[in-house]
């Protein structure tokens, strides 16, 4: 019978660098959770205060910072807190290589290319129907036990999840790192605006203002047609048009929507809104 | 029957108190982590987003519950484990076919600097040989080999974060241990038959 060697636990440990992610799989969960939640992990205040010097920021500049910063961003998480000057650090690192093109060409491709997510694309993970699952039992469990999923406080975001990722486009987006720069769109660093867009329109909805909503979507889809957030606006244009009385318009847009992103986390906003049924 | 309960106030006593980070800190630190074993829970590569922001919107709600009574790792995996068993029923409602977690290796991800051709080949090699390995092993076993050999995570860690007894995982541990390495003594003797 074999016995655990060193030479399995070799092979084990070669997998350790298979699942990393990259830099880019940060920022791009990092960007999607400060929509969400309405905070700021650094990155985009960075994006903001250092897109105005970033064209200065040289390849090798830029190769070198995002060098330290990386090194410094995948420190063993064992090894005690990063902390914000780490996380710092990694954003003027994603700034850095953005200027070089890196990140320039991932994010426009991302937008570009994007397939129809509907074919192949399971959905964001959280659910409104599904009841909390109880793989263990957990009624004696400590607060600090790994809390269970609550359906209904997951589906609330203000701003929900972007599209879907397909396979392709996600392997599509590693390959793209080692890609040579191609041309920088001037709306790379336009994420934080996006952002802005995006969030005033979530909060004019809020309040029941869907023209303002209209307005600040509208002015969304002329400055970035093909942003970062563009599913977000498709969404939220849907239940904005609802909401204001333009219901044709609205329900062929949330058609639209749904046939593509049917298990979106904005679709039970959008049926709602526009009176779809499940 | 035990419960999670009984174990947990020991395993607690056993992990020193740690300071709990900003989100941001956190996200900094424990991102890679999430990502990692997301990806070798069988998470597909389209939906590894949508599955690590879930993980931090619920870290980002529930922070201010956590005391620190247990490991900010093993409470992060548990929210972690539990958003993808979520994830994974609502693919299985979709479509049963796309539930594979064997298939999750995608040799497309292996990175390729720092290697020679001959050295990336072999490491390549050792890697799929692994996951084929893995993917022999039924979850409970895979999950608990994977926290400690590669996460370098404590039993009681793992214990905690997936609501089991210390022993069940210490015994998790030691049966995935001798299968992996009873899979790879096979496939080495294969090997050598197939290329004397």
């Amino acid at each position: 019978m074999s016995d655990w060697g060193a030479e399995d636990q070799r092979i084990l440990r070669s997998l350790r660098a298979v699942d990393e992610p990259t830099e880019q799989d940060r920022g791009r969960v990092a960007a999607r959770l400060e929509a969400e939640l309405s905070i700021s992990l650094g990155l985009g205040a960075t994006l903001v205060g250092l897109a105005t010097t970033s064209t200065s920021v040289a390849g090798a500049t830029a190769a070198n910072v995002a060098t330290t910063a990386a090194s410094v961003a995948s420190a063993p998480s064992t090894g005690g807190t990063l902390g914000l000057l780490g996380l710092a650090k990694w954003s003027v690192a994603v700034v850095a290589v953005g200027a070089a093109g890196w990140v320039a060409s991932t994010w426009s491709e991302r937008s570009v290319d994007t397939p129809d997510p509907s074919s192949v694309a399971p959905s964001a993970p959280r659910t409104t129907s599904a009841p909390p699952l109880r793989p263990t039992p957990r009624d004696a469990r400590t607060k600090d036990a790994p809390p269970e999923l609550e359906q209904p406080a997951l589906t609330p975001p203000t701003l929900t999840s972007p599209a879907p990722t397909p396979e392709s486009e996600t392997t599509a987006s590693r390959r793209t790192a080692t890609r040579a720069p191609t041309s920088a769109p001037s709306k790379t660093f336009g994420l934080e605006d996006e952002l802005a867009l995006i969030g005033d329109a979530q909060k004019a909805l809020a309040k029941n203002d869907a023209t303002r909503a209209l307005t600040l979507l509208e002015r969304h889809a002329h400055d970035y047609p093909r942003g970062t957030l563009q599913l977000e606006r498709s969404g939220l244009l849907a239940i904005a048009s609802c909401q204001s009385g333009r219901t044709t318009e609205g329900r062929a847009r949330a058609t639209r929507f749904l046939s593509a992103h049917a298990n979106s986390p904005l679709a039970a906003r959008i049926r709602k809104s526009c009176g779809l049924a499940e | 029957m035990v419960t999670p309960g009984d174990c947990l106030p020991s395993t607690a006593e056993l992990l020193p108190r740690e300071p709990v980070p900003e989100f941001a800190a956190l996200y900094a630190q424990y991102f890679p982590f999430v990502w990692r074993m997301a990806r070798r829970l069988g998470v597909q590569a389209n939906a590894l987003d949508d599955v690590c922001q879930e993980v931090f919107v619920v870290v980002h709600r529930r922070l201010d519950d956590f005391e620190g009574r247990s490991s900010l790792k093993s409470w992060i995996f548990g929210i972690l484990h539990n958003v993808v068993l979520v994830h994974r029923r609502k693919l299985r409602r979709k479509s049963p076919e796309t539930l594979d977690p064997e298939s999750s290796f995608e040799p497309d991800l292996l990175p390729d600097s720092g290697y020679d051709p001959h050295e990336r080949a072999s490491w390549a090699e050792e890697a799929r040989l692994a996951q084929s390995a893995l993917a022999e092993l039924d979850e409970d076993k895979r999950t608990v080999l994977v926290l400690v050999e590669l996460e370098g995570m404590t039993a009681p860690e793992v214990a905690e974060a997936l609501g089991v007894n210390v022993n069940t995982t210490s015994a998790r541990l030691r049966a995935a241990r001798k299968q992996f390495a009873a899979w790879v003594t096979r496939y080495r003797a294969r090997e050598r038959w197939r290329t004397p």
